[in-house]
């Protein structure tokens, strides 16, 4: 039996132009969804996205901004509220790091690493709070596996992950009584940007410790974030669904 | 009308912008001091420093931006060669000037 989708309404991706937010847009994209995509480069490589996606018969509107600042979030929702549409979804698909040794970040770096990747999940929810209760949304935020191992030269990133699945499982609680449901995906390594440019010896160590035998594609997380985007996950509350191919079980 | 501020105001509100991501001093900063180079900025502190500039300024200013201070089309190597504290705070008074 196919997972239900739901009704058309807006779905907003905050990292929705590349990556597996991207991947996410392409799945909800279809005729009578509004997608609200948040990027902060790569303009050209945004827009053609955009295009992708208005082919399947979505519309879409592009934000370009830091979503560590409030004006950005300001304009997202906005965006919500001109769309004149249910608020049905909100996707965090945002991270940066420096790739070395956590010992030596400094202080503006961790800063940065935290507020874009997961103080802007909390802003976000409280941007769009009244349009995400008024239409029951679902909210689904992208941790990877920094969030319970070390992973080398991960810089902050693994602690920011941690914060980030903390931050979902409190906001679920506070939120589910609103009708705001949050979970997380934590995902394995996909075939992406950053994954493109691990050693092979590292690619090859993960594809030898995953049950499945190969490195995740944006598609398999994607899947699983639509999954919790939808009615069939409405029982689904502030948890973290682990999505490595197995790898985390071995 | 505000008047935008002098050269010699962005590059004081810049050595301290950089004084804030890099732990230094702002009048240890030379004006001729490589960010990447000499001051040792790293590609987030590029990122951080974007981010700060937008806000001191109040203009947008994009990894495109910092690139065009040095040239459009600098390679890697040239950019990380010459974006100085000099050329950065130049191009910025040049945006600030030109209302963008």
């Amino acid at each position: 039996m196919p997972v239900r989708e739901p009704p058309a309404g807006t779905s907003v991706i905050l990292g929705g132009t590349r990556g597996i937010g991207g991947a996410v847009a392409l799945r909800l994209a279809s005729p009578g969804t509004h997608l609200v995509l948040l990027h902060l480069e790569r303009t050209a490589e945004a827009e053609a996205h955009a295009r992708r996606l208005t082919e399947r018969g979505a519309t879409v509107r592009l934000i370009r901004g830091n979503i560590a600042a409030p004006e950005t979030l300001g304009a997202v929702a906005a965006a919500v509220e001109e769309a004149g549409q249910p608020c049905r979804h909100l996707v965090h698909s945002v991270a940066v790091t420096t790739f070395k040794p956590l010992i030596e970040v400094r202080p503006n770096q961790w800063d940065l690493v935290f507020a874009v990747s997961t103080r802007s999940l909390l802003t976000a929810v409280q941007a769009l709070r009244r349009p995400l209760a008024a239409a029951h949304g679902r909210v689904v935020a992208i941790s990877s596996q920094g969030a319970t191992r070390h992973i080398p030269a991960y810089g902050p990133l693994g602690p920011a992950k941690a914060a980030l699945e903390g931050l979902v499982r409190q906001l679920a609680v506070e939120l589910a009584p609103e009708g705001i449901v949050l979970n997380a995906v934590r995902a394995g390594l996909v075939e992406s940007d950053a994954a493109s440019r691990l050693p092979d010896i590292a690619r090859g160590a993960v594809r030898a410790r995953t049950p499945l035998g190969r490195i995740g594609s944006l598609e398999d997380v994607a899947g699983a974030v639509c999954l919790l985007l939808s009615p069939d996950a409405g029982w689904i509350v502030g948890q973290v669904l682990e999505v490595d191919g197995g790898f985390s079980s071995t | 009308m505000e008047t935008p501020l002098s050269h010699d105001a962005v590059l004081a509100r810049l050595r301290s912008l950089l004084g804030d991501v890099l732990l230094l001093p702002p009048e240890e900063i030379p004006d001729g001091a490589g960010i990447m180079g000499e001051l040792g900025a790293e590609s987030i502190d590029l990122l951080d420093l974007r981010f700060r500039i937008e806000r001191e300024f109040s203009i947008r200013y994009t990894h495109e931006d910092l690139i065009a201070s040095v040239h459009p089309q600098a390679t890697p190597d040239r950019f990380r060669s010459e974006f100085t504290v000099l050329t950065l705070a130049r191009h910025i008074a040049g945006r600030i000037h030109a209302g963008a």
